[in-house]
């Protein structure tokens, strides 16, 4: 679940960004950079940031208590479960919307000019150059960067660890989480073991799978 | 990239700067916030309402960070009361030492793994899959057995072993990355160079090399940058002779709760070097991040 919704916020915020950069204005370079920062921190800062963010009264709640006008002040974001899903789900958007954005751009940068300017000469609108010429031809980069987020998103750990540790209980517990937890803290290594067969499968099959086609039809 | 002139360029609407402006806003607060709680005195960490701006520039928690000193509130507020934490400059000659050899052996192994696959085909086709599968599984499935030969192995808990860790885990991405930019190289300046006499190493290393000089420099950063932040394993293979500085972060939970001030603050002082680096390598970044899939 937490894989399906934050690749799938990542891959429409990324792709609109993309899409909204590759066009021209001033400052340009400037925001390009800004917009790229949220990766270049450390998995565990962005852990302790959020973790900081999403306390009850913290910055989060008041900031829509203040918009709304209704009293959200003390919003249990980290420890209800749906609550802290939505919070995790958030941290990983913002922290890897970036690549996606990255990725997706270098893919819309390299599609060639000709048909796009062959449908503007024929008065195509900018929503149909968008869906008939460039969302087909990016179809690897999309495919690749969806891949490639989503193996990363199956090994998200350092925040969880930060931001809930699996709880509230076992709510929010990955399969990265339970292996960790099994194996080290519970110092049971045989059945952590066990689960990281299973994890081993699932991400060969999905290496297998997913990413060889994609990566070997690139060369 | 296409020529400039030729794209026809697209203006950005009024609807366009709002929703770019949205967004740098959204990317940059949990920074902001990261560096403004590092710059409150105790008293604002955690008030409420929150503080949005800190009422003055207090250089307490950075300082705190480098002598070991850290004000506690204790619980009647007195601000007397003074906490030992650890010093970090041990945890950042930590996380240097680790990242550094990490990084030094990875591009080492990368490099001379790329010539080959690139260059002698040695592995066929599955090979370099076999590589960066290692990459697609998660850390937690390779750490049970490291854990395992390490303690019989006694590395566990020295630089060495995180060194090792490190240069393994990074790896794929250097031989992905640096394999790239060789095939970029064409063969026939190589084999002209062996006509020429020269030895299949030596050709390698004196004419594809340079050629791929600042590929390489953007994948030794790139990998810095990984192991810079690496957490998982600094955090269980470490216990006392090593730190770094992620796993310091772990460490401020005083009795009176967590210390967000100093936390923050090496936080700050952690993603410096990684915002550098990341900036100077904006260029290759996406190349990087798809294993050289997406080529600019």
């Amino acid at each position: 679940m937490l894989v399906a919704c934050a690749v799938a916020g990542e891959f429409l915020i990324g792709l609109y960004l993309a899409n909204l950069l590759s066009k021209t204005f001033r400052g340009k370079r400037l925001v390009f950079s800004l917009l790229l920062s949220p990766m270049f921190v450390m998995p565990i800062v962005v852990g302790y940031a959020f973790w900081m963010i999403f306390q009850p009264a913290g910055p989060l709640d008041h900031f829509f208590t203040v918009i709304t006008g209704i009293n959200l002040m003390a919003t249990p974001w980290l420890s209800r479960a749906n609550l802290a899903w939505i919070a995790l789900i958030l941290t990983d958007i913002w922290h890897w919307t970036p690549f996606m954005f990255l990725v997706l751009y270098a893919g819309l940068m390299s599609i060639p000019e000709n048909p796009i300017n062959a449908a503007k000469v024929l008065g195509a609108s900018g929503w149909q150059i968008f869906k008939d010429i460039k969302l087909p031809m990016m179809k690897n980069v999309i495919i690749i960067a969806i891949v490639i987020r989503s193996m990363e998103v199956m090994k998200f750990f350092d925040e969880l660890f930060i931001m809930t540790g699996g709880g509230p209980g076992f709510d929010t517990e990955t399969i990265s989480m339970f292996t960790f937890t099994q194996a080290i803290s519970n110092s049971r290594i045989a059945y952590g073991s066990t689960a990281a067969i299973i994890i081993l499968l699932i991400s060969l099959i999905l290496v297998v799978k997913a990413v060889r086609p994609v990566l070997v039809e690139e060369r | 990239m296409g020529v400039k002139g030729e794209r026809f360029e697209e203006k950005l609407g009024k609807s366009g700067w709002i929703s770019l402006i949205v967004a740098v806003i959204l990317a940059i607060f949990p920074i902001y916030w990261i560096i403004c709680t590092s710059l409150k005195p105790q008293i604002e960490w955690l008030a409420v309402p929150p503080v949005w701006i800190p009422s003055k520039l207090d250089f307490t928690n950075y300082l705190a960070l480098f002598t070991g000193k850290s004000y506690a509130a204790s619980p009647y507020g007195e601000e007397s009361f003074t906490l030992l934490i650890t010093p970090v400059q041990r945890a950042i000659l930590g996380s240097a030492v680790c990242a550094t050899g990490g990084t030094v052996l990875s591009i080492v192994v990368g490099l001379l793994a790329a010539f080959g696959i690139s260059r002698h085909k040695i592995g066929g086709g599955f090979f370099p899959l076999f590589v960066l599968s290692a990459r697609m599984i998660p850390p937690v499935c390779a750490l049970i057995p490291i854990i395992v030969l390490y303690s019989t192995l006694r590395l566990a808990d020295t630089y060495m072993g995180i060194i090792l860790a490190y240069g393994l885990f990074t790896s794929p991405y250097s031989v992905w990355m640096i394999r790239s930019f060789i095939d970029e190289v064409p063969v026939q300046l190589e084999e002209s160079a062996m006509v020429d006499g020269l030895s299949p190493l030596s050709a390698h290393f004196k004419v594809t090399l340079p050629l791929i000089k600042g590929g390489v420099l953007a994948t030794t950063l790139f990998v810095a940058v990984l192991n810079w932040s690496e957490f998982l394993f600094a955090y269980t293979l470490s216990h006392k002779n090593v730190i770094t500085i992620p796993v310091q972060e772990m460490y401020f939970q005083a009795a009176y709760g967590i210390l967000y001030g100093p936390q923050s603050a090496l936080g700050i002082i952690a993603i410096i070097p990684l915002m550098i680096f990341g900036y100077s390598i904006q260029r290759y970044l996406a190349r990087g991040l798809t294993f050289g899939a997406v080529k600019r």
